[in-house]
């Protein structure tokens, strides 16, 4: 004979679920989760504790076993139900699994605080999107930082350009420095849009040239 | 078929062992180290992809070289993305689209040298005629026995001329003595099995028999 109780109270937006169970003999339960959240198990080495799921609990009552977990959802009614009972026989008990390994053994994994500064993303071994493709040419690191400069330069003056009251003006001003920093911009994109124009006409020449080169490797090779 | 390499302690040729047992049974090699690993690295996706749901096991194998291999990644933070309770269903991925897999299993006696153990369907047990190394072999064949993967073969790695009875006795299974070799060690160190550098050498014959002991242990 199985018989559960059950108690819950709410700790701020969190509402806690205690359970009792009792078998006067060994007895496999299922007891699962009827309150309108997901169930919140407790958790050894960051994986669920043993015999609990998304749905509620699994395991073995021998006399008493005390159950708790957490849900988002607010006390109402009878917050579990028990689902299945059988008694225990030997030869159906499982295997160890995976998880079981990692919450009697330990997490393995180095810990987050060894990663540094790094985020795991910004490892281009692990993160889901590499930031470039490795084996796609990139330009030089000084081009494309020259090519940075300069779009920061234009996001100065698109806000310097965008603004419509004197405190949106007096503001964009000071981010950029002063009145005297401000001329120096416009002077300076000049420049750049005389730079970028040069720059653009030679990689459209050289971008031609190399579209028709042919190198006759193989007479070469032949040949040397 | 899953096979285990794993040690207890670090540093007693555990993935030397690896690497050439897997090229004496044509099978994969699959470096289990998910923090240090040892096993030579391709370009493609690796052990750290397939745990993190990024690659699938089968295709993050190299098989161009004179081993399979499906190597690991060597960043803290792809260790710290991968999911070790994966592992399982990759090893068994991998041996069905390959038939044998060979594991090489972090050192310790941590979750992660437990989850290869457990996926394996036998292991074998390298160590050293050391003090240290036998006390960490012991451990290792207890977690062996707690998540009830056979022993099938103890390896005593650069061991001299000895009697292995009382070794074989304290783990519970036979034990093949390998001896010091040069051309073992230059093969491991350029990512080799030594029966590709040296096929007559002494090391090369201790595999090819280990290999055979360990299949017959299998099969029986």
């Amino acid at each position: 004979m199985v018989s559960l109780s059950c108690h819950t109270s709410s700790l701020g937006d969190a509402t806690l679920v205690e359970v009792l169970i009792t078998a006067a003999s060994p007895t496999r339960v299922r007891i699962e989760n009827r309150l309108d959240g997901p169930v919140w198990p407790p958790r050894r080495q960051g994986v669920p504790a043993d015999g609990w799921d998304e749905d509620g609990f699994d395991g073995v009552v021998d006399g008493r076993l005390v159950l708790g977990y957490a849900t988002p959802a607010p006390p109402d009614g009878s917050p579990v139900e028990l689902t299945s009972t059988a008694p225990v026989d030997a030869r159906t008990e499982t295997a160890p699994t995976p998880e079981e390994v990692v919450r009697s053994l330990g997490d393995a994994r180095p810990p987050r605080d060894a990663l540094g500064n790094r985020t795991e993303s910004s490892d281009t071994r692990a993160g889901d999107e590499p930031a470039s493709d490795p084996d796609e040419p990139s330009p030089p690191d000084a081009l494309l930082d020259w090519l940075d400069a300069i779009e920061g330069r234009l996001d100065a003056a698109d806000r310097l350009a965008d603004v419509s009251s004197v405190p949106e003006a007096t503001a964009a001003v000071d981010a950029v420095g002063g009145p005297e920093d401000v001329q120096e911009l416009r002077e300076q994109l000049a420049t750049d849009r005389q730079t970028l124009a040069r720059v653009a006409a030679r990689c459209d020449a050289l971008e031609a040239r190399a579209d028709g080169v042919e190198i006759p490797a193989e007479t070469l090779t032949r040949l040397a | 078929m899953i096979l285990a390499v794993t040690a207890g302690k670090g540093g007693v040729g555990k993935s030397t062992v690896a690497l050439n047992l897997a090229a004496e049974l044509d099978a994969v090699a699959v470096d289990a180290d998910l923090s240090m690993a040892d096993l030579p690295t391709g370009r493609g996706p690796d052990l750290h992809d397939v745990l993190a749901g990024r690659a699938s096991a089968v295709e993050a194998v190299d098989d161009s070289g004179s081993v399979a291999v499906l190597a690991c990644g060597r960043s803290l933070a792809g260790a710290r993305a991968a999911d070790p309770t994966a592992l399982g269903d990759a090893l068994d991925a991998v041996a069905n689209q390959y038939g044998r897999v060979v594991v090489d299993c972090p050192a310790g006696a941590s979750s992660d040298a437990g989850i290869p153990l457990l996926a394996a369907d036998a292991c074998v047990l390298v160590t050293r005629p050391t003090e240290a190394a036998l006390a960490d072999a012991l451990r290792a064949r207890e977690l062996a026995r707690a998540v009830e993967t056979p022993l099938a073969r103890v390896v005593l790695n650069r061991a001299p001329e000895m009697t292995t009875a009382d070794i074989a006795t304290a783990l519970g299974a036979p034990v093949t003595r390998l001896p010091e070799s040069d051309p073992l060690a230059r093969a491991q160190r350029h990512g080799q099995p030594v029966s590709a550098v040296a096929p007559d050498c002494p090391a090369s014959e201790r595999f090819a028999a280990l290999a055979a002991d360990v299949h017959s242990a299998l099969r029986s």
